[in-house]
């Protein structure tokens, strides 16, 4: 330990802007956290920006501090209004909102309170002292290990289904073939999508949650209206008997405490996420207790056990991201991304080279703990008269505020039917008295379970006895069948079909390399560009009022990273405000659908990859296609490559290719372009390959590094891992090399026809104007010379600015697209 | 409450056997090279439905033959079924309106309309109640979150 770090870490946690900073965090958190529908991750995406102008210390503990805030923020509402903030909390409203309903909303908002602060700071506590020393211990849990604590958890978790087990099981079972929807993580072709592109992504997990219960509850209220009105749902008595008491508190700690183990480990996990860890602790602590038929009536140890692991996941999420460099959750995604914009990369070596701010960092987290105690103590007191507000002016609040928080999460008129359709299906099994908690949960779990499960029979090769060399597996699945057995639980059988690989016959057509055409940093071009625009721009159009960006990928990514610098460039350049919005799914699919209806007058564009319009038109019908956008411009290239770790046995790509003509190789793919072409060489070279799906780069980075995997698809997550030595980039799938890893050959280098190329635009809706379109482009001509978009983009993604025009970005995306086709043909 | 077991039973069966025969064959997609076809997980889904919608619908049928209970009753009480589902409706026309309006410019008529319904009267009530959360949805989208009126 470095104690004058920790001692100069303490002082900067001690200063009052330390405290503002925290503790404005924790309040925005809080509030942010209360409206059903907006999570933690919505939260640290509205924050970054502001973050752009504090030290990275305040920053960085902002951002925890108003994740933190979140968490309990969305149990108040969940106890309140049985309407959850996230879906982590959904636990909470189990047994929180029925307590509230019996007239003790402020005892379980305290005992919500209280468990979520233990849970917080023990777990913080477990953070400083094993993230850096026992963070590769993570690395032990490898596919197998996790299909199998998944399958534990659902079967687990399935005994909460009470009363009728067939009723349960029944639930369970939509809540699986709907937690399938979206593309199929080996072959990324739709799977239950019925064609609609929103879907691509899966079923929006908030609109399940909040459907299910609070929409529905909603529903189920008003119905009540007509038989017991004049009465409340939830009242508040001025009762002094309304408060936590020290022997409620002593029965719960042992809660408090399990719960707190529960959610360190499974945040600990990278993949898993609250929702897991809360569930989890709930039916753990269900399975312990004496009485369990109290659960889902107001027992205070299952908001207890809900809160307190809902809350440990946040800092153990960052013991493999303080450790490894590896994000256990969205949260923690983000929190690189902002890392990034401050110029950190987080990481084993972040102890090594500022020992200082990774210490700060934990005395905020110790200080934004102590603030939401505070906060949260007297702030519930306001809160709770929430209660006193009758059931007829809840209602219509509330399904305001339902439909509103899925408006603000961008998901649009299509998110609002799926809303309503899953208040219908919320209400009906709760009329049939159907568990809604095994539907939910199956829900959640399914797609990490069955991308595990995948992972394991392809790495596995069908060996079953591979099990052996995996205790950690073996000791869950042998709890998963006493668990099955106790349920009564008919255990899944897994099929499988013996696999021949692909055989594909392809080449890329022999086109004449346009990126000569391409210039990568033309200092003197753009330099001209840059003295121009102004002057440019007093004749061109300019947009009369605040413009909205959209973009088509998650927060957190490199492109929401490059987006966020990148809105603030234009602000400069356009001198209006240009708000973010992001639109996730299908590789851009979903918000370019959603885009093509926008109106052409150049206030809502996009900023992204163009893989929305090169790879999903081919794999899936969607409504749009390249003729009905127009493309303004390029800024960043794309940096796909193949990658091992640092210590395999193979430092080339020549050398991996004779490794894999002795041994049998495995490889962990992306997308099915990455696969096919991986196939293709295989085939060529004679290597016995099998492909893994990923879950992206997030789910890449631990099977490599924990050697599940021998080589993998990297779209820029290697960014992260080369400076440290951990990973290897092999060869780029680019047609050009890549500036940043110059003696890096590519595969048309090394011999095989084969590139994927994708670039960063622009976009705009078709039949917007030429003068708009110039605009455009020459706002991107100035971005590429801006000195914070140019920082962040190379330094802290890695991703090399390349600038096309508008007719050049058109040509190189029909280009592509035709590459692609050919590619996927087979 | 066997009435409906034996109903949400056969439903939830219906639907299993609907996902066998239909949706999964021709939605889940196929490949034939996947160690673990993509149709295989949501099939474990659909027969878990199909089996235990058949169960519970057989059990309810044995109570309600034990019972001597129809599997029909003509005791239908139409205006519960209608106050039921007002407020259903009443949102989905919602819904449909917000494919043409903002929830900003329309959610105080739409919080309005939803508290005459429920029975309130009092005009300082309506007022407060409806514009007060707009005004913070406009604060939070404009001014925090910064992606324009929703």
């Amino acid at each position: 330990m470095d104690f004058a770090a920790i001692g100069t870490a303490a002082a900067e946690a001690l200063t009052l802007a330390s405290f503002i900073g925290i503790g404005g965090g924790v309040l925005l958190g809080y509030v942010v956290g209360v409206i059903p529908g907006l999570s933690r991750s919505v939260a640290i995406s509205i924050a970054i920006p502001m973050t752009f102008y504090m030290s990275p210390y305040i920053a960085i503990s902002f951002l925890i501090g108003l994740s933190k805030g979140t968490a309990a923020g969305s149990a108040v509402s969940a106890i309140l209004l049985n309407a959850p903030g996230e879906a982590s909390s959904a636990a909470t409203a189990l047994d929180g909102y029925p307590m509230a309903k019996q007239g003790k909303p402020k005892t379980a908002l305290q005992i919500g309170l209280i468990a979520s602060v233990m849970g917080d700071i023990l777990a913080t506590i477990i953070l400083i002292f094993v993230a850096i020393p026992f963070a590769r211990v993570a690395l032990l849990f490898g596919p197998y290990e996790m299909a199998a604590i998944l399958a534990f958890a659902l079967v687990f978790i399935a005994g909460l289904s009470g009363g009728n087990i067939f009723k349960g099981l029944a639930a369970g079972g939509l809540g699986i073939i709907l937690g399938t929807v979206g593309l199929d993580n080996q072959t990324g072709l739709p799977r239950l999508t019925f064609g609609y592109a929103e879907l691509m992504d899966g079923m929006p997990l908030i609109a399940v949650a909040i459907g299910t219960l609070a929409l529905s509850e909603m529903f189920i209220q008003s119905e009540k209206l007509r038989y017991e009105r004049g009465t409340m749902s939830v009242q508040l008595k001025k009762d002094d008997s309304d408060r936590i008491t020290w022997p409620i508190f002593r029965r719960i700690l042992p809660t408090i405490l399990r719960g707190t183990g529960v959610g360190t480990f499974v945040g600990a996990l990278p993949g898993l996420g609250p929702s897991v860890g809360s569930f989890m602790s709930y039916g753990m602590a269900q399975k312990a207790a004496k009485e369990p038929e109290l659960f889902g009536k107001g027992e205070p140890k299952g908001i207890a056990a809900a809160e307190s692991a809902d809350n440990a996941v946040i800092p153990a999420a960052l013991i493999p991201l303080f450790g490894l460099g590896i994000p256990g959750n969205v949260s923690a995604a983000l929190l690189i991304g902002a890392f990034a914009i401050h110029g950190i990369t987080v990481g084993p070596l972040l102890l090594r080279d500022n020992p200082e701010l990774l210490y700060s960092i934990f005395a905020g987290m110790i200080l934004a703990s102590v603030i939401m105690l505070v906060l949260g103590w007297y702030g519930l007191m306001v809160f709770a008269q929430i209660t006193r507000v009758p059931p007829h002016v809840v209602i219509p609040i509330v399904i305001f505020f339902c439909l509103a928080g899925m408006m603000l999460q961008g998901y649009g008129t299509f998110g609002l039917v799926i809303l309503m359709g899953f208040a219908l299906l919320g209400y009906l099994m709760k009329k049939y008295d159907y568990s809604f908690v095994t539907f939910l949960v199956a829900f959640i779990i399914t797609p990490m379970l069955e991308l595990n499960l995948r992972q394991s029979i392809i790495l596995s090769r069908g060996n079953w006895e591979i099990l052996l060399n995996r205790p950690i597996a073996m000791i869950f699945i042998v709890l998963y069948a006493g668990r099955a057995g106790d349920a009564d639980c008919a255990h899944v059988p897994q099929g499988q079909a013996p696999c021949r690989r692909t055989r594909c016959r392809l080449k890329l057509p022999t086109e004449e390399d346009t990126m000569n055409r391409r210039s990568i940093l033309a200092a003197g071009t753009a330099l001209g560009a840059m003295l121009a625009a102004p002057l440019a721009l007093a004749d061109s159009w300019q947009p009369e009022r605040p413009m909205t960006m959209v973009i088509g990928f998650a927060p957190g990514g490199s492109t929401d990273i490059q987006g966020r610098v990148l809105a603030r460039t234009l602000e400069e350049y356009f001198g209006q405000p240009v708000n973010v919005v992001n639109q996730p799914g299908g590789g851009g699919a979903v918000a370019l659908t959603r885009f093509m209806n926008v109106e052409p007058d150049g206030h809502t564009f996009m900023f992204g990859v163009q893989l929305g319009l090169t790879f999903s038109p081919i794999v899936t019908e969607t409504e749009y296609d390249i003729d009905d956008f127009r493309y303004a411009g390029t800024m960043v290239g794309g940096q796909f490559g193949v990658v091992a770790r640092g210590d395999a046995p193979y430092q080339s790509f020549e050398e991996l290719v004779a490794y894999g003509q002795e041994n049998p190789m495995t490889y962990a793919q992306q997308l099915p372009m990455d696969q096919a072409i991986m196939e293709l060489i295989a085939d060529q070279e004679g290597i016995d390959l099998a492909i893994v799906p990923t879950g992206g780069g997030g789910g890449m980075a631990p099977l490599l590094l924990g050697g599940e995997v021998d080589f993998a698809f990297s779209g820029g997550t290697h960014a992260q891992y080369t400076p440290t030595g951990e990973m290897n980039v092999l060869a780029f799938l680019t047609r050009e090399r890549s500036p940043f890893y110059p003696d890096v050959p590519t595969l048309v280098e090394l011999g095989y026809p084969y590139a994927m190329d994708d670039f960063r635009s622009f976009f705009l809706p078709g039949g917007t104007p030429d003068e708009i379109v110039q605009a455009f482009e020459d706002a991107a001509r100035f971005a590429v010379e801006h000195d914070p978009f140019v920082d962040v983009t190379v330094d802290n993604t890695l991703h090399p600015i390349v600038f096309m025009d508008a007719a050049e970005t058109e040509a190189t995306i029909r280009e592509i697209r035709a590459a692609n086709e050919a590619l996927m043909a087979d | 409450m066997p009435r409906s077991d034996f109903w949400s039973g056969l439903v939830v069966a219906a639907l299993g056997l609907l996902a066998l025969l239909w949706v999964i064959p021709n939605y889940a997609g196929s490949n034939p090279f996947a160690r673990m076809p993509p149709g295989l997980v949501p099939s474990i889904g659909a027969w878990l439905m199909l089996i235990c919608g058949g169960v519970i619908a057989v059990k309810g049928l044995v109570q309600m033959l034990k019972a001597r209970i129809v599997p029909l009753s003509a005791d239908l009480h139409w205006d519960a079924v209608a106050w039921a589902a007002w407020p259903f409706l009443y949102v989905a026309v919602a819904i449909w309106f917000m494919s043409f309006i903002k929830i900003t410019w329309f959610g105080a008529f739409l919080i309005a309309g939803m508290l005459i319904l429920l029975g309130e009267r009092r005009w300082y009530m309506i007022l407060g109640c409806s514009v007060v959360p707009v005004a913070l949805l406009y604060v939070l989208s404009v001014y925090l979150m910064r992606v324009g009126v929703v």
